[in-house]
């Protein structure tokens, strides 16, 4: 059988001869006995002592027995209690003291077993009482825990019934909406009654700061009846945020197209003057021309080449200004008739050139059509103006680098970009090759323009004397998905 | 100048001088073997006062060919052409716009508004006398219906 532990045992007994019985009987049952005779005897055990179960006669009559066991269980009411009476009198006095656990033995049925029997009552009894206690407490932890939860939230939290009466607001509530949730009752009818579903409200604060919330509701069950939960978020920060955002958003729209109506404007105004000063010098060649030596007349046409050259950068600026300004939608399209098209355009310079041209079959993009072909036409002109001389071979790839998103490539085998000038070559009138490339600058940027418009990437790979790649990318469909 | 009979009467609104000259000076490069009159006006109002010989323009003689530019002070071409072409007596003079403008939107506008032709001015002098010259058939081309 398993060893179990003795338990020490208080007997108080103010009666010598009834004391040794008592010890002998208890030890036979195998508890450790304390003996005590009187109230300050026991204290002192107790307090030095693990004491499991106090018995203790009062059955001698004498008020001395009666008065110790009454102040002992005044001080230690959580010990279980045998008490040893003689009659139902005692019994009466034994009810009145502050025992829960308390077992009433009848002194002449005084057996081992009896007693032993006893001490398991009373100690049993104590120990369900101690479950019973600590559930309780952790009953109080648990719903304490809960408590806090909601009532620390920062959230407002508030729950209302059928009719829009606020069965409970939690103090963050209480702080934003009034202590009874009052400047929350104008909201309240128009709040969703759907598990899930959820809105959006304003009000103003005291100072008539305007506040911006956030409502989700669920159906709930309190205590029996339908009702609903609402956790109400304070968004104001998040709102104004958006706000500003979208202000910020529009103004950048505004300053693109003041920008964009102001290179056309700046363009074509600046045109004016130029057709003018090349109009004049024309006509100076034409009346003087037996008048003015070599040297004049090297100047004139020096004077003219520049105005043309001029023209040609006005008139790419105002192409490239136009870009956006003057648009079709974009919709699902054949970016290979958009390659035959540029192809097209640049007959005359492929054929001139001899340019071997490898094309890939290239699929449909989300697109502006005409501006792909513009992109291309770009692009490959590029690569044929600066391919190798002798031997020039361009090619359009393409590849589907993600799931709705394709890069096209164009590579040139020419003279390559020398990685510290790639940074520059998208920006409008940046030339690298001025003397032996003729341009106007402006063709990448018109080309990264494009690239962006569309809301994909362009970008170079080159290595000096083998050859540039230029990539970009297209969207397979639009942004939201599906042909539209 | 009086109304004489062979040569062109050109009629200039423009409030641009150096157009004006360049104009001018473009005709003078076609020699051409009718010789011409070339009268100016810098906005729509005083053009209006030509055409309809008010005041100090009574003796000025009637256009057969008018250069019309868009963008000016005052009553633009625009309202000009509208005007002109309401009016019984003028309507039938051949009113060639001659702007900078390329914006497609100004080119249809003046065509509901019965320009007989619209010209973008001419970036050289080489251009210029190309356009004169084709001025030149459209003016004389009237020549032969009066």
């Amino acid at each position: 059988m398993e060893e179990k532990p003795k338990i020490n045992v208080l007997l108080l007994e103010s009666d010598p001869g009834d004391a040794e019985v008592l010890c002998e009987l208890l030890t036979a049952a195998n508890y450790n006995v304390f003996s005590a005779s009187e109230y300050d005897e026991s204290v002192e055990i107790i307090e030095n002592n693990p004491v499991g179960v106090v018995v203790a006669d009062v059955s001698t009559g004498s008020h001395k027995g009666m008065s110790a066991v009454r102040k002992l269980s005044e001080s230690f009411n959580r010990l279980p209690w045998v008490v040893l009476t003689t009659f139902d009198a005692q019994e009466m006095d034994v009810q009145r003291l502050r025992m829960p656990s308390r077992y009433l033995l009848f002194k002449h049925r005084v057996n081992e077993e009896s007693l032993q029997e006893a001490i398991m009552q009373a100690v049993g009894h104590r120990d369900l009482l101690d479950q019973l206690e600590h559930s309780k407490e952790s009953l109080v932890a648990s719903e304490n825990r809960f408590r806090t939860i909601i009532e620390r939230n920062a959230d407002v939290i508030v729950i209302f019934d059928k009719q829009s009466n606020i069965r409970y607001i939690n103090p963050s509530g209480k702080f934003l909406f009034g202590e009874d949730g009052g400047k929350l009752l104008p909201q309240i009818r128009e709040f969703p009654i759907i598990s899930g579903q959820g809105m959006m409200f304003s009000d103003e604060d005291d100072e008539g700061r305007q506040r911006h919330w956030d409502v989700r509701v669920v159906v709930i069950d309190w205590t029996g009846e339908l009702c609903f939960l609402g956790t109400i978020r304070d968004v104001t920060d998040w709102k104004n945020a958006e706000h500003e955002f979208r202000k910020a958003f529009v103004q950048l729209e505004r300053s693109n197209k003041d920008l964009e109506t102001f290179a056309y404007v700046a363009s074509h105004d600046l045109q004016e003057p130029l057709r003018t000063v090349s109009s004049f010098l024309g006509l100076l060649q034409r009346r003087f021309s037996e008048q003015l030596n070599d040297q004049a007349k090297h100047y004139i046409s020096r004077a003219v080449k520049a105005t043309l050259r001029m023209q040609e950068m006005i008139l790419s600026l105002l192409d490239y200004s136009r870009l956006t300004t003057q648009t079709q939608a974009f919709k699902l399209k054949s970016v290979e008739e958009a390659l035959d098209l540029a192809l097209e355009n640049l007959e005359g310079a492929i054929s001139s050139s001899g340019a071997v041209i490898e094309r890939d079959k290239l699929p449909d993009a989300w697109c502006e059509q005409n501006q792909i072909a513009r992109l291309l036409q770009n692009l490959i002109g590029n690569a044929i103006k600066f391919s190798d001389k002798d031997n020039p071979r361009i090619e359009i790839r393409v590849s589907k680098i993600e799931d709705k998103i394709y890069r096209f490539s164009v590579s040139d085998n020419g003279i390559g970009i020398e990685s510290q000038f790639i940074p520059r070559i998208f920006v409008v009138f940046q030339r690298l090759n001025r003397e032996n490339y003729p341009g106007t600058g402006i063709g990448l940027a018109m080309c990264k323009k494009i690239v962006e418009y569309h809301g994909g990437r362009i970008w170079v790979e080159s290595e000096p004397g083998k050859g540039s790649t230029f990539y970009f990318t297209l969207r397979a469909e639009s942004r939201k998905g599906g042909i539209e | 100048m009086t109304e004489e009979k062979g040569k062109i009467n050109v009629f200039m609104v423009d409030d641009n001088p150096d157009d004006i000259e360049l104009t001018l000076e473009a005709f003078r490069e076609t020699q051409s073997e009718y010789g011409f009159s070339f009268d100016v006006a810098q906005d729509g109002i005083e053009a209006m006062d030509y055409l309809r010989k008010n005041g100090d323009f009574a003796s000025r003689p009637t256009p057969d060919i008018i250069l019309l530019d868009l963008n000016m002070p005052r009553m633009n071409g625009f309202e000009v052409l509208a005007e002109l072409k309401k009016d019984p007596e003028l309507k039938n003079i051949p009113v060639v716009i001659l702007s900078i403008s390329q914006n497609p939107d100004d080119m249809k506008r003046v065509n509901e508004l019965n320009a007989n032709s619209y010209i973008v001015k001419p970036m050289n002098m080489e251009d210029y006398i190309i356009v004169v010259k084709k001025l030149e058939m459209v003016a004389t081309s009237c020549f032969f219906s009066k």
